[in-house]
């Protein structure tokens, strides 16, 4: 069951093949097993057979709110949950207890979707492997799959089994090896350079990054507020899309989210600042940015509609390989492929991600 | 007599040195010398001197001083400037706290209509250029009560710029002599109060109430146009009661609610300006002049004695008098200012502009906002000056304190009395019992109707002049009762009776024969002793004027 995508699972809730506590303690004891992978940096043991129970009863009054209602997802830990533990991986906000829930987490909530816990990030989203965190690095579920550890036996006999582990890619690998696990359908990561779209090419799921300004930031910890976006991982296209059906829309808690989603939200233009040197740099930067912005959409503009490219440089690589170099380098590496979009801020025809693990 | 001692003070537009009689030109101080440039007024002592020059100088020195104004007035609306918490003054502490105003992570600002619309009326009322398109940015610095470490500010392109204020500054001795001063508007923008810090110095710590953060601001700021504490205190005082009119700040300064900064620096006319220092927080409208005439004797003295001015911020003790160094500024802030990211342009419409099929809940037009603003002062005093033929500074004087013009309009309203008469008594009687006991307009024991009421009996000669001002005494001190009760009660109507009267003056006349023939030989003050024995015979009960005219018409014959 857990293997299933999410429509499929949804579908069993609504025809009572299975209910809604039994799904959740599915996950929740794998979970358990799977904690090796260090996905989950709080489990909601308590909050999500609460929630489960609602919907079941839901479920048994025939008034389920819909495809996402007793689904078990998980939301990266720098996404505000009201009365849960948000740290952003990170001592600054250890046991810091939100008293509200980001806009997107509440909109997962009033459908019914059922909180596993938050998952692990790299310190305030900053980095590209989710190695970086306080609570530890994420383990790629792939480090432990029969094609890998075969190769593994193959290259060191006698080494300990784990130390080859492989990095999840970052900054949303919890959620990333969350989906990849099987111990959610669906969960939340946030996309500022590639934050969503690396770890779901590392983990062999689907990342999805909407445009800016699609989606509430209300309640995303931010690390660029200009670029930040909540992402999507999920195990295939349509569960995405379902998600992101639910998700998107304008937020009046957020002024930066759009009310039309056909006209493209313009980019502030930017004053003739020019004291300090260090401004000087900023306002080259955006200079550089509206730069890129701008060839997207000569792109576009010239009969193109899709632009595919790899998401990542390689796949998968292990941990001891990913930490030779620090956090900043590795970061302007892997992001190589993914911070343009980013840059680019809104497109109106939205751009789409596919990963795969080739 | 005292000796006479040197001072600076303001000349013109110029402050000098000079000698200045000790004992003979102390005034009340409120009589400055400025005039356009053709008149040179009298020189007079702005406050006690705090600072006395070197006697050893002889003559003239001249310098001119140059003062800027930034002030801060708090925009009166339900909700703060980027979040939904309330604004209250005097709440109890950190009761008015939204997550946003206490920066919570991941909380957003969100622009409040009403503080843009406040801003808007206050740009248009001071003949500002409406910017259609203005931006936010952050300006950072560290400070307990500013949660997020930053303030947003409108620094790069602020809501309006490019106004005028015109403002009255007394040029003579008397009242009636004032003369209109401009000073221009570099701009108006929109920015968040901080939250308050309370220094709990025996315990060695410090309280923060984020009630007042992210309270909605108009920060105003005024060009360096003028000389002197008097003009600028003026100018604040025409900017508080333009406020107060559009409804946009109550602008009451005992309160916060109006906070003023002053730039100021001297030069030496016709050389360069000269290194300006800041003296922040001037919250009271009585020590506003104060202050700033003190920076300028201050600069003065140092510069007159060889020393340089320091581009310091300064802040003024009450109780000294004077203005001091603020500790904790070292070094020139960097306050890295960045454009707010979460905050797109704001965009603002006029008839021309609006976007066809647009909702007008969503936009704001500046055109229907300019045809909706209430009526300015100076609109107020020019249609009191045109109606009823009141003299300037009475108009001045009626919107001078709150509630006072609305009191006026109501007695003028029940009364057959000339306005003349109305504004006299309310200007001279009324005002003064009320300042005698410290009361506000509304405060008042005598209501406009009893007042008007009182003016028709003096206007039909029912009582005579100083029987009102007994009337009116009584009035104050017990309520309820009219002025037609206390005057029967006192027993103080006038004397009707023409040919009563006449007898009296005959039995006057005849029972002091000396006195008549004083009057008779030419002595003019003897008529009053007359008329004063006339009104101790009637009991004071007949109009002096009537009884004057009886004694000189027997008298002539």
């Amino acid at each position: 069951m857990l293997g299933r995508t999410l429509r499929e699972v949804s579908t069993a809730l609504k025809q009572g093949h299975i209910t809604p506590t039994e799904l959740c303690q599915k996950c929740l004891s794998l979970i358990k097993k799977t904690k090796f992978l260090n996905a989950y940096i709080t489990v909601s043991e308590e909050v999500a057979l609460k929630q489960a129970e609602e919907s079941e009863k839901r479920y048994k009054k025939g008034h389920s709110l819909g495809d996402l209602d007793g689904i078990p997802v998980a939301v990266k830990d720098n996404f505000s949950t009201s009365g849960i533990e948000t740290t952003c991986a990170s001592n600054m906000l250890k046991g810091y207890v939100p008293p509200y829930n980001a806009t997107v987490v509440q909109k997962l909530l009033d459908k019914g979707a059922v909180l596993m816990g938050k998952t692990n990030l790299d310190e305030f989203a900053m980095g590209s492997g989710s190695t970086d965190g306080v609570f530890g690095p994420v383990k790629n579920p792939w480090s432990y799959s029969k094609q890998y550890r075969g190769k593994r036996k193959q290259k060191a006999h006698g080494e300990n089994e784990d130390s080859n582990w492989l990095i999840t890619g970052g900054s949303s690998g919890g959620s990333a090896a969350a989906v990849a696990a099987f111990t959610c359908f669906a969960a939340l990561g946030s996309d500022t350079g590639g934050s969503t779209r690396n770890p779901a090419a590392h983990c062999g799921v689907v990342g999805f990054k909407p445009s800016y300004g699609l989606v509430s930031r209300h309640g995303l910890i931010p690390l660029v507020n200009s670029m930040d976006v909540p992402g999507i991982l999920t195990r295939c296209v349509d569960d995405a899309a379902i998600v992101l059906g639910m998700l998107a829309g304008h937020d009046p808690r957020d002024s930066t989210t759009i009310q039309d989603p056909v006209k493209p939200f313009t980019l502030p233009t930017l004053a003739d600042v020019n004291k300090l040197n260090y401004e000087n740099y900023f306002i080259k930067a955006q200079k550089v940015r509206r730069l890129i912005a701008n060839d997207f959409v000569n792109v576009f503009n010239s009969g193109v509609d899709v632009l595919l490219t790899p998401t990542t440089l390689s796949e998968a690589v292990p941990y001891l390989e990913f930490i030779k170099e620090d956090n900043r380098t590795r970061s302007a590496q892997d992001d190589i492929f993914t911070q343009a979009v980013n840059m680019a801020g809104k497109d109106p025809l939205g751009m789409f991600w596919i990963s795969s693990n080739i | 007599m005292a000796a006479p001692v040197q001072r600076w003070s303001c000349v013109g537009k110029r402050w000098v040195l000079a000698y200045i009689d000790g004992g003979s030109r102390h005034g009340r101080g409120a009589a400055i010398g400025f005039t356009s440039r053709r008149k040179r007024g009298q020189s007079s002592v702005a406050q006690q001197p705090l600072v006395t020059a070197q006697k050893s100088r002889k003559g003239e020195h001249e310098w001119a001083a140059v003062v800027g104004l930034e002030i801060h007035a708090q925009i009166s609306s339900n909700s703060k400037l980027f979040s939904g918490s309330q604004v209250h003054f005097a709440a109890p502490p950190n009761s008015l706290v939204s997550f946003f105003d206490a920066s919570l992570p991941g909380t957003l600002p969100v622009l409040n209509r009403r503080c843009v619309e406040a801003a808007v009326m206050t740009g248009l009322a001071l003949n500002c250029r409406i910017n259609k398109k203005s931006l936010f940015d952050r300006k950072h610095y560290f400070y307990a009560d500013l949660p997020a470490g930053y303030q947003i500010t409108q620094q790069r392109l602020p809501i309006a710029v490019n106004g005028s204020l015109a403002y009255s500054v007394c040029v003579g001795k008397k009242p009636s002599q004032v003369s209109t001063k401009t000073v221009r508007i570099k701009q108006i923008q929109l920015e968040q109060d901080s939250g308050k810090s309370l220094h709990d110095e025996p315990r060695s710590q410090t309280l923060i109430d984020l009630n007042r953060a992210g309270v909605g601001l108009l920060e105003v700021v005024l060009e360096p146009d003028m000389s002197c504490g008097e003009e600028a205190a003026s100018a604040v005082r025409e900017l508080q009661l333009i406020l107060q009119a559009l409804g946009t700040s109550q602008a009451n300064m005992a309160e916060g609610q109006l906070r003023v900064d002053a730039n100021i620096s001297v030069h030496h006319p016709g050389e360069p300006l000269g290194v300006r220092t800041e003296v922040k927080n001037l919250n009271s409208a009585r020590f506003l002049a104060k202050a700033i005439d003190f920076e300028i004797e201050r600069q003065i003295h140092e510069l007159e004695n060889g020393r340089k001015i320091l581009n310091e911020t300064r802040s003024f003790d009450y109780k000294l008098g004077c203005t001091m160094p603020m500790r904790d500024k070292e070094g020139k802030q960097d306050y890295r200012f960045m454009p707010e990211p979460n905050l797109p342009p704001l965009l603002l419409h006029d008839t021309a502009s609006l976007p066809p099929g647009a909702d007008p809940q969503q936009v704001i037009n500046i055109d229907w906002i300019r045809e909706r603003l209430p009526e300015l002062p100076s609109e107020t005093r020019e249609k009191l000056i045109q109606q009823y033929g009141m003299l300037p500074e009475h108009s001045f004087a009626l919107l001078n304190e709150v509630g006072l013009l609305e009191f006026f309009q109501n007695v003028i309203k029940e009364t057959r009395a000339e306005p003349k008469k109305v504004t006299s008594w309310v200007l001279n009687i009324f005002l003064g019992f009320l300042k005698q006991q410290n009361l506000t307009v509304n405060e008042s024991p005598v209501t406009p109707s009893a007042l008007a009421e009182l003016l028709n009996l003096l206007d039909r000669k029912a009582i005579s002049s100083s029987a009102a001002k007994q009337v009116f005494e009584e009035l104050w001190r017990s309520k309820g009762k009219t002025p037609s009760q206390i005057v029967s009660e006192k027993k103080l109507e006038l004397m009707q009776d023409q040919e009563a009267l006449e007898r009296v003056c005959h039995t006057v006349m005849e029972g002091h024969p000396q006195v008549v023939m004083d009057v008779k030989r030419g002595n003019p003050r003897a008529i009053n002793k007359l008329i004063g024995l006339v009104r101790k015979a009637t009991l004071s009960r007949a109009d002096p004027t009537v009884i004057k005219k009886i004694l000189e018409r027997k008298l002539s014959s």
